[in-house]
């Protein structure tokens, strides 16, 4: 049910003369989704748009068939963690986001409850009653994504949500994504950390300047980009030999020779063709120890799509 | 002779009326072969009140501390000459152009007025604000103060380099750009690096060995080289085309495997059996190959064994139980 | 034809001593705080005076100049304490001003984005850069001092007669002494207010208040309990007393010099432990 979805019609959003998006079109299924991008090139006024907190100049947005001009609506199904801190100064963990959920309409034993549960799925059950002001960096992080999933939201929004978390809270916080997208919520997340997006989006939307450049499944996303032959980086023991059979191959484009010449970058045409050279070559007397793929990850297709180019 | 360029003994540190650091000893670095080291742990086990001891900023309760060769108690300043810090937190001075801070800054350290500016100029190209070191910090972006924070870091060419989260904070083409610079530091300049970072990726990029901390003591030094060129019984196989009779073959060279679905393999070599016999069994299997690698433990893996969160390394269970396809 | 490998290189050169380093804090912000017309505008109007007691000062020692006068106005220029005590008093008025309006620029700007962190990873203690901002302004305020007192002195001892020198060459120490007093004063005054407000405006307005509200506090108090000891929370007041004593003049009547000294020196510690609890680069939150 195409209902379920995230969808953006030719939405554009300036502020002034400041571009924020432009044009942008995007489908958003069910899973986490990630949204990559240099700084600046509209991930939060993406998210912004999403939950109401600006409005689009032009285009129509549809969150699960519901419209953000409908607040009432929307914020009751979706959740949104900031970059920054937005916690009163007054506030423990606990009352912060107990005091939220009471504005959703909760009785106070119901929030109380709610919130307690939320604190308990981030691990910030010991802290929760000192005041966020006191927090660490990572805590605050935490606290941030107990609000944002304590009224238990279909679309979660969440910007840079692993930004100072120590290695085990990431692949704590990392397992709840994947927990609620088994479940079949929406997870959006905007991330720097390329290999992380890898291993744990579903689909991943590039966007630069405002407008999107790429957006699907990562291999999909890479199989569409014509332009670049496929990179592959083999380790072997002579590798001058191995580069001369694979250059009598025409599939193969480029080889770039490893400074230790035990390893070769690849350039091929045709992955097929590739692997099916490869074996033969490995069978015939060399020793091929190890084949990666090079390009098949975000980080490639950032560089392809995006690059360093501002 | 040499001096080692982080040695602590007995180290012991009390932040008000909690022990932080509770006895660590470590030996990391000679003078003058630049490598770089990375400190891990979850928040709270001590790294930063160890970056911040070793600056003098935090006095000891009881052990050595000390920094090429000069203890952190008596030579403090002889210490903070030769280091150069890049903290965390964002760090500037809002109303002066990027050189006229590096200039403070260099002259600061103790270089003299005139090299001062040339080495403001030098450093600020180096990490690509060529363009902007005459603007006030100020209006400088995240990405761009950071990499100012770096620069003032090596205006007076340290001996070893503390960077605390340096690519916090930044986009992929930056964070690129900042670990590029980083190893440049060690390898082309010859510094110690000491990377304090909770990205592992990174760590391991960049950094020749690690050291992980927690509850205040280090629980785990290792040699990233050395664990890179360990050995190659396991191997992570991607094939294309029909793998269902891999499993039944591979006992046949002696070897087991466990199939993760969508062609991905896990697979145990022993020792005796030759990587060339595992080519020869995938193209009898008429089996393409996309991927294949020699497992080892990934940095991840180490810290989680470090932290007591797994027991051994997954894929050592291929090993001793198969489970079926 | 060679090609060169320019770019960063990592220095290994010699390293500046302890009081060179000491020395680039002073020099930038002097720079700095010599660039602001106003400040410059500031130190021309606060030399007017004492050009005017040059002008007086050569009156006074030529006799033939002195007969175009009346006796009150030669009452007036007689150089003695008196005449030092009124010159004093004026220059430290301007000096509130220069500290209030140089003193706000020295550590804010260090304070708010937590640039000490990355002072104190350099060979400086808290205790250099304090002393070394307190300089800073020492030399400001110097300059439109004692520096022209001590000016203003060697003009007199030279163009006067012998017994001039022999009876009132206690006003050189008293001169230097007593404004040196005030300048620390004023100048922890203001390198407090900079620690301690982010607006440059705040900060200066933190200096002119200590003083004028302090004043006006010590007269209400001394008002409600018909005493006298109120005067001692003025600082200008008890300085005033310092100085009376320096220059071997009538004391002013109310708290001696004993309790006036006391005053000032718990002023300028209270100020020391104020601004030292702001230096902090790293906090510690138990």
């Amino acid at each position: 049910m195409t209902s379920l979805s995230v969808v953006f019609d030719e939405v554009s959003k300036f502020y002034g003369e400041v571009l924020g998006v432009n044009r942008v079109s995007m489908n958003i299924p069910p899973g986490i989704t990630s949204l990559v991008g240099p700084n600046g090139s509209g991930k939060t006024t993406l998210m912004n748009l999403m939950t109401g907190l600006i409005h689009a100049d032009a285009g129509t947005i549809l969150m699960r068939g519901i419209s953000p001009r409908d607040p009432e609506k929307l914020m009751r199904i979706t959740g949104y963690a900031t970059q920054y801190d937005a916690a009163p100064r007054w506030a423990t963990g606990f009352s912060f986001i107990t005091t939220g959920l009471l504005l959703f309409g909760y009785s106070r034993s119901e929030a109380e409850q709610q919130a307690w549960k939320a604190l308990e799925q981030v691990g910030l059950t010991d802290a929760a009653h000192r005041k966020v002001a006191a927090y660490s960096k990572g805590m605050r992080q935490r606290v941030r994504l107990a609000q944002a999933i304590a009224h238990d939201p279909e679309i979660i929004l969440l910007d840079e949500p692993l930004n100072g978390l120590d290695p085990l809270v990431r692949a704590g916080t990392i397992e709840l994504f994947r927990t609620w997208a088994n479940r079949g919520r929406h997870v959006i997340l905007s991330s720097h950390v390329l290999q992380e997006v890898d291993l744990i989006s579903d689909q991943v939307i590039l966007i630069a300047n405002g407008m999107i450049v790429a957006e699907g499944k990562i291999r999909d996303v890479r199989e569409e980009i014509q332009e670049h032959p496929s990179q592959f980086i083999v380790r072997c023991d002579d590798a001058s030999r191995v580069a001369s059979l694979l250059f009598d191959e025409d599939h193969v484009t480029e080889i770039r020779l490893n400074e230790d010449r035990l390893g070769l970058l690849v350039m091929t045409r045709d992955r097929e063709r590739f692997s099916r050279s490869i074996g033969r070559i490995a069978t015939n007397g060399h020793v091929i120890d190890s084949i990666i793929p090079a390009d098949e990850n975000v980080d490639a297709l950032y560089e392809y799509l995006i690059g360093e180019g501002k | 002779m040499a001096d080692t360029v982080v040695e602590l003994e007995g180290l012991k540190v009390k932040l008000g009326r909690r022990e932080i650091l509770r006895g660590i000893s470590c030996r990391l670095g000679v003078s003058g072969v630049g490598k770089a080291f990375g400190l891990l742990g979850p928040n709270g086990a001590g790294k930063s009140t160890l970056i911040l001891t070793l600056l003098g900023f935090h006095k000891p309760l009881a052990g050595r501390i000390s920094v090429l060769g000069f203890d952190c108690r008596t030579r403090l300043n002889e210490v903070r000459a030769h280091v150069g810090y890049m903290p965390e937190t964002d760090s500037f001075i809002a109303n002066l152009s990027a050189v006229s801070f590096l200039r403070l800054m260099g002259e600061l350290s103790g270089l003299p007025g005139k090299i001062a500016l040339e080495k403001a100029h030098e450093a600020l190209f180096h990490v690509g604000l060529g363009e902007a070191r005459y603007r006030e910090l100020s209006t400088y972006s995240l990405g761009m103060k950071q990499m100012a924070k770096l620069a003032q870091a090596i205006i007076h060419g340290p001996e070893l380099l503390i960077l605390d989260e340096p690519t916090n904070g930044l986009d992929p083409s930056a964070r690129r750009r900042m670990l590029r610079l980083i190893t440049e530091m060690k390898e082309k300049q010859g510094m110690n690096v000491l990377l304090c970072s909770h990205l592992l990726r990174d760590v391991e990029q960049v950094c020749d060995e690690v050291v992980i901390m927690k509850d205040g003591m280090i629980v785990h030094k290792c040699n990233l080289e050395e664990e890179r060129r360990s050995n190659k019984c396991f191997v992570e196989l991607e094939v294309s085309g029909n793998d269902a009779g891999l499993r039944g073959a591979l006992p046949a060279i002696g070897a087991e495997g466990v199939s993760e679905g969508n062609g991905r393999w896990r697979i145990v070599l022993p020792p005796s059996v030759q990587l060339q016999t595992l080519w020869e069994l995938l193209g009898a299997q008429n089996l393409l190959v996309r991927k294949l690698t020699h497992r080892r433990d990934t940095l991840e893996e180490i810290f989680l064994k470090a932290m007591g969160h797994i027991a051994h390394t997954p894929g050592e269970s291929a090993h001793t139980s198969v489970q079926p396809v | 034809m060679a090609v060169y490998k320019r770019g960063y290189q990592r220095y290994q050169g010699p390293i500046a001593g302890r009081w060179t380093r000491f020395m680039v804090l002073p020099r930038f912000a002097w720079k700095r705080l010599f660039q602001q017309r106003l400040i410059i505008l500031l130190m021309v109007v606060a030399f007017i005076w004492p050009l005017l007691c040059a002008i007086f000062i050569y009156i006074s020692n030529n006799s033939d100049l002195l007969k175009g006068f009346g006796p009150q106005f030669r009452d007036f220029i007689a150089v003695n304490g008196r005449f030092f005590l009124v010159f004093m008093n004026a220059q430290a008025f301007f000096a509130v001003f220069l500290g209030a309006m140089s003193g706000p620029g020295l550590i804010a700007p260090d304070v708010a984005n937590n640039a000490l962190l990355l002072y104190f990873s350099r060979p400086i203690s808290r205790a250099d850069y304090s002393l070394a901002r307190l300089t800073t302004l020492f030399g400001m305020l110097s300059l439109i001092t004692w520096v022209p007192g001590l000016l203003l002195f060697a003009m007199q001892a030279g163009m006067a007669e012998d017994p001039w020198l022999t009876e009132h060459w206690k006003i050189a120490p008293a001169i230097v002494a007593g404004f040196a007093v005030w300048i620390l004063l004023v100048s922890m005054v203001a390198l407090a207010g900079s620690a301690y407000a982010r607006l440059r405006v705040v900060a200066g307005g933190i200096v002119l208040g200590f003083f004028f509200i302090l004043s006006g506090a010590s007269v209400m108090i001394n008002g409600v309990f018909r005493s006298d000891w109120g005067w001692l929370l003025n600082p200008a007041w008890s300085t005033q007393t310092l100085w009376r004593a320096l220059l071997g003049l009538d004391p002013q009547p109310g708290p001696g010099v004993a309790a006036c000294a006391l005053s000032l020196a718990i002023m300028i510690l209270f100020l020391a432990f104020v601004l030292e609890r702001k230096l902090r680069p790293v906090e510690v939150v138990s």
